[in-house]
C-alpha cells in the first residue's frame, strides 16, 4: 500500500505541475470526480444537475460517472474499494447509508463536521433532523443526504370508499382489519415488500431493537421482532395479505398497486413518481406501528461522502458542489423529479416546495414522517446483520420457519459477525 | 506474427538441447508473464490475505493464523451451505450439459438440411451476453411469468421458480443449460469432425450399426473430448457466479449461494477480504484435487487410439 | 442417407426443432418484449405478438446510453485480446507440445491451473497493479490482463500434439528452427481450432461485465453490457424501461448472432482428439 501512496504523490505532484502550468494562460477549472450509482432516467437527472452545476460555476468541473448500482450488492462499493486500495480515489461518491461507517472505519472518507458547522446553509441543523440519521459514526459527520427515503404505506382511495374505510390504517392491527375488509376477488388487502428495511421499521415499532446500545450483540430475535413477522405470516395464510419474493419482488409489488391487484402496499418514499403514473387516486401515509408504541422508522438511500484521499482543493470543491446540490432550488427539483426526499428544511418552508405539496400532498408524508425517522445502527458489521436477516424473512414467509425460530437463528449469525474481528 | 528469423533458427538447431530450452522460454514469455502479473501473483498475494485480517480500506494485515479457515469449517457455518449448493449445482449442470452435448453433436455431425440453421440456435444462447439472458430468466421465471404461463396449459401452478427456495437453485441451471449446452455441443462437434470417415466406414464394414457403432466405434473415439468438455465444465460450473449475481443474489435466503458467491459475500460487501480470500482458497484447492482426480480416473474410459 | 431413411430423418428433425423451439422461446420472448410497451413485462398471460410494434423502442433504447461509442469499445477490446491470445497461446502452445526442456511439464501445471482461479479473489491486487501503472480507465486496462489465457494454451497444445511428427522433422531437416516450424507448419495446420479460439473467446470477452465496469469510469471507456445495467434503475423505484433494455439486449446480440451464422462452419471443424495426454 505504500507503493501506491508514493505513486499517488508523484501522480499528484505532476498533475500540480500541469495545473501550474496551464495557471499562467488561463485559471484552470478545479477538477472533481464524483460517482454515481443510479440508472435510467435517475441518472439523466443527475447528469443535469452536474450540468447546471458547471455552467454556474466556471471554476470548478465536476465530471460524473456511473459507477454501478449504489446498493450494498451493487458494483459501485466494489469500484471505490478497488480505487481505494490502489490510492487513486474519486472526488466525491453517492454512498450507501450502512456502508458509511465501514468506510469512514478505514479512514476512506472525509470528516465534515469543521466544514458544515461553517456552511452557510449545510449545518447539521440546516438538515431536516430525521435525515441526519445514518450519515456518520458516533459524533463524527462523513456524509450529506443525498437521495433519501423512508418507508411509506400506499393505499387506494376508491377501494377505501367502497370499503367504507374513511382513511388509512395507523396501527398494524387496524390494518389486519382493513385488509380484511378490502379483500375481494382478484384483489388482495395488502402485500408487503419482504425486505429488511422494512423489518427495521416493525421491530423499532413493536418496541424493538436491532442490536444492543454498544452493538456488540443481536436483539431482534424476541416477540417485538417476531411480532410483525407473524402478522404477515398470518395474514398470507388468511389470503388477506401477499408476499411477493425473489429478485423483482419490489418491482412487482408496486406493479400489483398500479393494476389494482392489492389495496395497500407497504413501500418507499422512493416509489412515488412511479406511482404517479397511476390511473387512480392513491394516497401515501405513514407507516403503521403497533398499538401503545411509538412509530419509528429507519431511512434508506445514499449520502455524498467526500474521500479523504483526494487532494484538498479538490474536496474544498466537492464542497462547493455538495452545498450547491442541497441548495434550496436543486433540492426541490431533485425531489419534485424522483420522490426522493428534499433534505433542507429552508427548502420545506420556500414558497415554491409549498405549492408543489399543496398540488401534490402525498409528496409531504414522507418529509413528515422524518419526525420518526431513527438511526440504524453504524456498525461496520450492519450489512452482515442485515444479510441474516433477509434469510430469516426469507424463511419466514415461506413458511419453512417460524418467526421466533427463524430469527434466532439469524441472531446467533450475527452475534458471530459483531464479535468476530 | 512470429519472427521467421531463419538464422537464429539454424543456431538454435546446431546448439542442440540448451537453445531448446532458451526457445521454449522465450515463447512462453509473454503468456508467463501475463499470467503471473494478473493471475498467479495476485493468487499468491490472496493466499497470503487468507491468514490476515485484512482490511481493504486501510490496507492494513493483520496476522490471523488459521482462524479465517477455522471459521469456514466450524459446525453450521454458511461455508457449508455454500458448497452443497455448489456440489448441486454443479452435478445439475454437468451431467445433462455433457449428455445433451454428446446427443447434439452427433445429430448435427449427420448430413442434414438445415444443418447451420440448427447449429446457429443451438449456439446462439451462448453468444447471448450473460447480463442481458439473466435479466431475460427473471422475467422468464417470475410468478405468473413465461414458463409459468406454460405450466399452466398443461395444468400445472408454477411454483413462482425464483422466490421459491426449493426451486431457486433449479431455475439457475435451467438458464445455465441454456446458456453454455450449445458451447460444448461445439466441442463435441469438432471432436466428431476429427475421426476420420474410414475408421467409421471400417467398422460399418464389420457389421457395426447405429447404437453398437456409437458405443463400440465412435464413443471410445470420441471420449478425450468428453473428458475436455467434462473437466471445463466442473471448473465452469464451481465458479458460477454471474448468474447468481444478476439472478438472486444467493437467495432466497441462502437457498442459491455458491462458493464463489460467498466469497465475494464476504469479500466486498462485508469487506472481510481475509475470510472471501479463505473460500477462494478452498475452492482451488477443490477444482484442483477433482481435475487431477478426473485425469487419474480417465485412463479407465478414455481411448486416445483406437 | 437421409432419403433413404425416412423415418429417421423424421424422427431427427423432430427432436431438433422441438429442441430449437425450447432454446429460441426466451431470445423470442426477449424480441417481443422489445417491441412492446413498458408494461408489456408484466402482463400475464404473456403477450407473444409485438402488435402492433414498438419499432421507436430501438432508437430510444439506442440513445438512452451512449451505445455507438460502446460497440466500438467492444469490438477494439475483444479483437485486442484475440490478437494478444492468438499469439501468445500459439507460441506457449508450441513450446509445451513440441520443444523438450526442463521444467516444462510443471509449467503446463500451473498454466492450467490459472483456469481454476476464481476473478474475484484475484481482481483487487491485479486491479492494484494496473492502477501503479496508470492504466485504469484505458483500453490497456480492458485488454492486457487477457492476452494470455491457460484455456487457449490447453487448446492449441491439444490440436499442434495432432501434427504428425514427421511433418516437423521434415522442416527441421530443411534447416527450419521452431519459430519456423511454428509459423508454417503448426499455424496453417491449426487453422480450425484457431478459429474456435478466437470465437469462443470472441463470446466471453464481449460479454464480460464485471471486469470493465471496474476498471473504467467514464462512458468513453466502456462496454456493451456495462451499458446494458446502466439502463437499470435503483430497486424500488420502478423506473426501469424493460422493452427499452429488451431492444438493448437484442442490438448486443444481434452481432454475435450473425457472426456465428456466418463462421460456424470453420469453428465445428476443430480437432480436440488427442485429449489431455
Amino acid at each position: 500500500m505504500k507503493l501506491s501512496n508514493g505513486i499517488l504523490a508523484v501522480a499528484s505532484s505532476i498533475s500540480l505541475v500541469t495545473v501550474a502550468a496551464t495557471a499562467q494562460a488561463a485559471p484552470a477549472p478545479t477538477p472533481v470526480t464524483f460517482w454515481y450509482g443510479l440508472g435510467g432516467q435517475q441518472a439523466a437527472d443527475v447528469e443535469h444537475l452536474i450540468h447546471e452545476f458547471n455552467r454556474t460555476h466556471p471554476t470548478i468541473h465536476v465530471k460524473g460517472y456511473f459507477a454501478g448500482s449504489y446498493g450494498a450488492n451493487g458494483p459501485e462499493q466494489q469500484k471505490l474499494l478497488a480505487s481505494i486500495a490502489a490510492g487513486k480515489v474519486p472526488t466525491v461518491v453517492q454512498l450507501e447509508i450502512h456502508a458509511t461507517c465501514s468506510f469512514a472505519a478505514g479512514g476512506a472518507l472525509m470528516k465534515l463536521n469543521s466544514w458544515m458547522a461553517s456552511s452557510p446553509h449545510d449545518k447539521s441543523s440546516d438538515f431536516i433532523p430525521g435525515l441526519m440519521v445514518n450519515t456518520g459514526c458516533g459524533k463524527a459527520t462523513y456524509g450529506v443526504p443525498f437521495n433519501r427515503s423512508v418507508p411509506i404505506l400506499y393505499y387506494n382511495r376508491a377501494m377505501f370508499a367502497k370499503a367504507h374505510i374513511a382513511g388509512p390504517p395507523k396501527t398494524w392491527e387496524q390494518l389486519a382489519a382493513d385488509a380484511r375488509k378490502l379483500t375481494r376477488k382478484g384483489v388482495v388487502g395488502f402485500e408487503p415488500v419482504n425486505q429488511w428495511w422494512f423489518f427495521e421499521a416493525m421491530d423499532w415499532s413493536a418496541g424493538g431493537q436491532i442490536l444492543n446500545p454498544a452493538m456488540t450483540k443481536a436483539t431482534f430475535a424476541n416477540a417485538a421482532g417476531a411480532r410483525g413477522m407473524a402478522l404477515w405470516v398470518k395474514m398470507v395464510k388468511e389470503h388477506i395479505a401477499y408476499v411477493h419474493s425473489g429478485p423483482n419482488d419490489f418491482l412487482e409489488t408496486i406493479q400489483d398497486f398500479l393494476n389494482q391487484k392489492t389495496a395497500m402496499y407497504f413501500g418507499s418514499a422512493a416509489d412515488m413518481a412511479f406511482d404517479d403514473t397511476a390511473k387512480f387516486s392513491w394516497g401515501a401515509a405513514y407507516t403503521p406501528t403497533f398499538a401503545g408504541h411509538r412509530l419509528a422508522v429507519p431511512t434508506g438511500g445514499a449520502n455524498a461522502v467526500i474521500m479523504a484521499k483526494a487532494p484538498l482543493a479538490q474536496r474544498k470543491a466537492a464542497w462547493t458542489f455538495v452545498q450547491w446540490w442541497t441548495a434550496a432550488p436543486q433540492t426541490i427539483w431533485w425531489s419534485e423529479k424522483t420522490g426522493y426526499l428534499p433534505v433542507l428544511t429552508a427548502a420545506l418552508h420556500s414558497s415554491a416546495m409549498k405549492a408543489f405539496f399543496k398540488k401534490n400532498p402525498n409528496h409531504a408524508v414522507p418529509v413528515y414522517e422524518l419526525a420518526y425517522a431513527r438511526e440504524a445502527p453504524p456498525s461496520p458489521h450492519y450489512y452482515q446483520v442485515l444479510q441474516d436477516i433477509q434469510n430469516a424473512q426469507d424463511d419466514i414467509m415461506d413458511f419453512s420457519q417460524t418467526p421466533q425460530a427463524a430469527l434466532a437463528k439469524a441472531a446467533t449469525q450475527a452475534d458471530q459477525a459483531l464479535t468476530g474481528q | 506474427m512470429v519472427h521467421p528469423a531463419p538464422a537464429l533458427a539454424r543456431v538454435t538447431r546446431r546448439s542442440g538441447r540448451s537453445a531448446d530450452a532458451r526457445a521454449g522460454w522465450l515463447m512462453l514469455a509473454p503468456t508467463l508473464a501475463v499470467l503471473l502479473s494478473f493471475v498467479i501473483g495476485p493468487l499468491v498475494l490472496g493466499m497470503g490475505l487468507s491468514f490476515t485480517h485484512y482490511n481493504l480500506m486501510s490496507g492494513q494485515a493483520q496476522f490471523a493464523g488459521v482462524s479465517n479457515y477455522r471459521d469456514l469449517f466450524a459446525g453450521g457455518s454458511t461455508f457449508w451451505t455454500a458448497l452443497l449448493n455448489t456440489v448441486l449445482f454443479t452435478l445439475g449442470t454437468v451431467v445433462p450439459t455433457i449428455t445433451l452435448a454428446v446427443f447434439f453433436g452427433i445429430l448435427l455431425n449427420q448430413q442434414l438440411i438445415g444443418r447451420t440453421f440448427y447449429r446457429t440456435v443451438l449456439f446462439a444462447p451462448y453468444v447471448t451476453p450473460l447480463v442481458g439472458a439473466s435479466i431475460a430468466w427473471i422475467w422468464l421465471f417470475r410468478r405468473q411469468g413465461f414458463v409459468d404461463w406454460v405450466m399452466q396449459l398443461f395444468g400445472v401452478t408454477g411454483p413462482g421458480w425464483l422466490s421459491s427456495p426449493h426451486t431457486a437453485l433449479i431455475a439457475i441451471i435451467i438458464a445455465t443449460l441454456w446458456q453454455y449446452t450449445g458451447y460444448f455441443t461445439m466441442l463435441v462437434l469438432s471432436g466428431l469432425q476429427a475421426i476420420p470417415p474410414d475408421v467409421t466406414e471400417a467398422a460399418r464394414i464389420d457389421g457395426a450399426h447405429g447404437l453398437s457403432l456409437l458405443r463400440q466405434v465412435v464413443l471410445p473415439l470420441l471420449s478425450p473430448t468428453i473428458l475436455f468438455c467434462l473437466i471445463l465444465s466442473v471448473i465452469q460450473s464451481f465458479q458460477v457466479f454471474d448468474q447468481i449475481y444478476v439472478m438472486t443474489d444467493g437467495g432466497p435466503g441462502t437457498s442459491t449461494l455458491t462458493l464463489v458467491y460467498y466469497l465475494y459475500q464476504l469479500g466486498f460487501e462485508f469487506f472481510h477480504f481475509g475470510h472471501g480470500a479463505a473460500v477462494g482458497v478452498v475452492l482451488l484447492a477443490v477444482l484442483l484435487t477433482f481435475t487431477a482426480l478426473q485425469l487419474k480416473l480417465s485412463s479407465r474410459w478414455v481411448h486416445y487410439d483406437l | 442417407m437421409t432419403a433413404r431413411q425416412p423415418l429417421r430423418f423424421l424422427g431427427t428433425h423432430a427432436v431438433l426443432l422441438l429442441a430449437s423451439a425450447l432454446i429460441l422461446a426466451p431470445l423470442f420472448w426477449m424480441l417481443s418484449l422489445s417491441l412492446q410497451n413498458a408494461s408489456a413485462a408484466f402482463s400475464f398471460p404473456p403477450h407473444f405478438l409485438p402488435l402492433p410494434p414498438h419499432w421507436l423502442n430501438y432508437p430510444a433504447a439506442w440513445v438512452s446510453e451512449p451505445f455507438g461509442r460502446m460497440y466500438v469499445n467492444s469490438i477494439v477490446v475483444t479483437f485486442g485480446i484475440i490478437a494478444g491470445q492468438l499469439v501468445t497461446c500459439s507460441m506457449a502452445a508450441y513450446a509445451l507440445s513440441r520443444i523438450e526442456f526442463k521444467g516444462k511439464r510443471a509449467v503446463f501445471l500451473v498454466v492450467l491451473a490459472t483456469m481454476m482461479v476464481p476473478v474475484q479473489i484475484t481482481f483487487i491486487p491485479a486491479f492494484l497493479i494496473l492502477s501503479r501503472l496508470g492504466w485504469i480507465d484505458t483500453y490497456q486496462a480492458l485488454i492486457v490482463p487477457f492476452v494470455a489465457s491457460g484455456f487457449g494454451v490447453f487448446l492449441l497444445r491439444q490440436a499442434f500434439l495432432q501434427v504428425p511428427q514427421a511433418l516437423i522433422d521434415a522442416a527441421r531437416i530443411d534447416g527450419a528452427g521452431h519459430w519456423t516450424v511454428l509459423r508454417a507448419v503448426m499455424v496453417p495446420l491449426s487453422k480450425p481450432t484457431l478459429t474456435t479460439l478466437a470465437v469462443l473467446s470472441f463470446v466471453f470477452h464481449y460479454n464480460d461485465f464485471f471486469w470493465p465496469l471496474i476498471v473504467t469510469n467514464s462512458n468513453s471507456m466502456r462496454t456493451l453490457p456495462v451499458g446494458l445495467t446502466m439502463m437499470i434503475m435503483s430497486t424500488g423505484t420502478g423506473g426501469t424501461q424493460w422493452n427499452q433494455l429488451m431492444a438493448a439486449d437484442v442490438f448486443t446480440l444481434m452481432p454475435l448472432i450473425i457472426l456465428f451464422a456466418l463462421g460456424q462452419r470453420y469453428l465445428t471443424q476443430t480437432p480436440l482428439t488427442t485429449g489431455i495426454k
